[in-house]
């Protein structure tokens, strides 16, 4: 091993410790519980070691390692996730961390509400708005288009603020992630019925 | 009432009408997340002040538990990674 390695190892060991908090923070948010968090971190790092030669040097380390815990977590635990998700409240104890400092009633409520967003807008939501990523990272790291997260950044937002009473609108109040369904719905049964109408 | 049809490949009698309808209907309700729809952005309806809480309690949230301790564990795995590495094979 030269010398140059040695460093790099170091700068590499050192950035994978600094994105540990974030990481778990992320699987965190994805449905797992802690231990499984644990779990997917884990095997993020191992991966992540294992190929850091396939990291672009230059690139954004962070990017990368969201990416692989995504894959990761998306390949192992997509079934199970489905099968458990909100099916117990599961999701909101998992992110029960104690000691809870904070307004915990009103944090209550907000995980409450989060865990009623669909998976893929809510892992959108919660790149952009708390992992710190750009549309562009965030796209990267889902495997997706650009305009694709900011749909879904904009369904978690609105869904969420149906569901904590944030919404002013009076009548229309079905602008939630449904809103679009049951007007295809509408428009479908309409050009359904026309033939026997004409 | 209009006979039953079953559609074997000939629009001439004027069914194309019924056969799109089909084929809109089950794509609106078959289909649900086709990335069509998926890229249309909905028009903002949200406040800036809901906008601003739900911003403000994600990040609490997400902070909140990226303040957890490291678990030694990671530590240890890192370590245990490193030396393998640079021992001579």
């Amino acid at each position: 091993m030269t010398k140059a390695d040695t460093e790099h190892a170091g700068f590499f060991t050192r950035e994978l410790l600094t994105t540990i908090p974030s990481l778990r923070a992320f699987a965190r948010s994805l449905g797992a519980t802690p231990d499984r968090a644990d779990d997917l971190v884990q095997e993020t790092l191992i991966k992540a070691w294992a190929n850091q030669q396939s990291f672009v040097q230059g690139t954004n380390l962070k990017t990368w390692l969201f990416t692989i815990l995504r894959n990761t977590a998306y390949s192992e635990y997509r079934k199970r996730w489905r099968e458990v998700e909100d099916a117990d409240g599961s999701y909101a104890a998992g992110l029960v961390s104690e000691p809870a400092q904070i307004a915990h009633l009103d944090m209550a409520d907000f995980k409450l509400a989060l865990s009623g967003v669909p998976q893929e807008q809510r892992e959108a939501l919660v790149l952009i708005g708390a992992s710190g990523f750009s549309y562009d990272e965030a796209a990267k790291i889902c495997g997706c288009a650009v305009g694709t997260i900011k749909s879904r950044v904009n369904r978690a937002r609105q869904r969420l603020a149906t569901t904590l009473g944030l919404n002013d609108i009076s009548g229309g109040g079905e602008a939630s992630a449904d809103g679009e369904h049951s007007d295809a719905l509408g428009s479908a049964q309409a050009d359904l019925s026309s033939p026997d109408a004409r | 009432m209009r006979p039953t049809r079953v559609f074997c490949g000939d629009f001439s009698d004027g069914s194309a009408d019924i056969e799109g309808s089909v084929a809109r209907f089950a794509r609106a309700h078959m289909m649900p997340h086709n990335p069509q729809t998926d890229e249309q952005d909905e028009a903002p309806t949200l406040s800036d002040e809901a906008q601003k809480q739900i911003g403000r309690k994600l990040r609490l949230l997400y902070e909140q538990l990226e303040a957890e301790p490291i678990p030694d564990k990671f530590v240890d795995l890192l370590r245990a990674l490193a030396e393998k590495e640079s021992k001579p094979r």
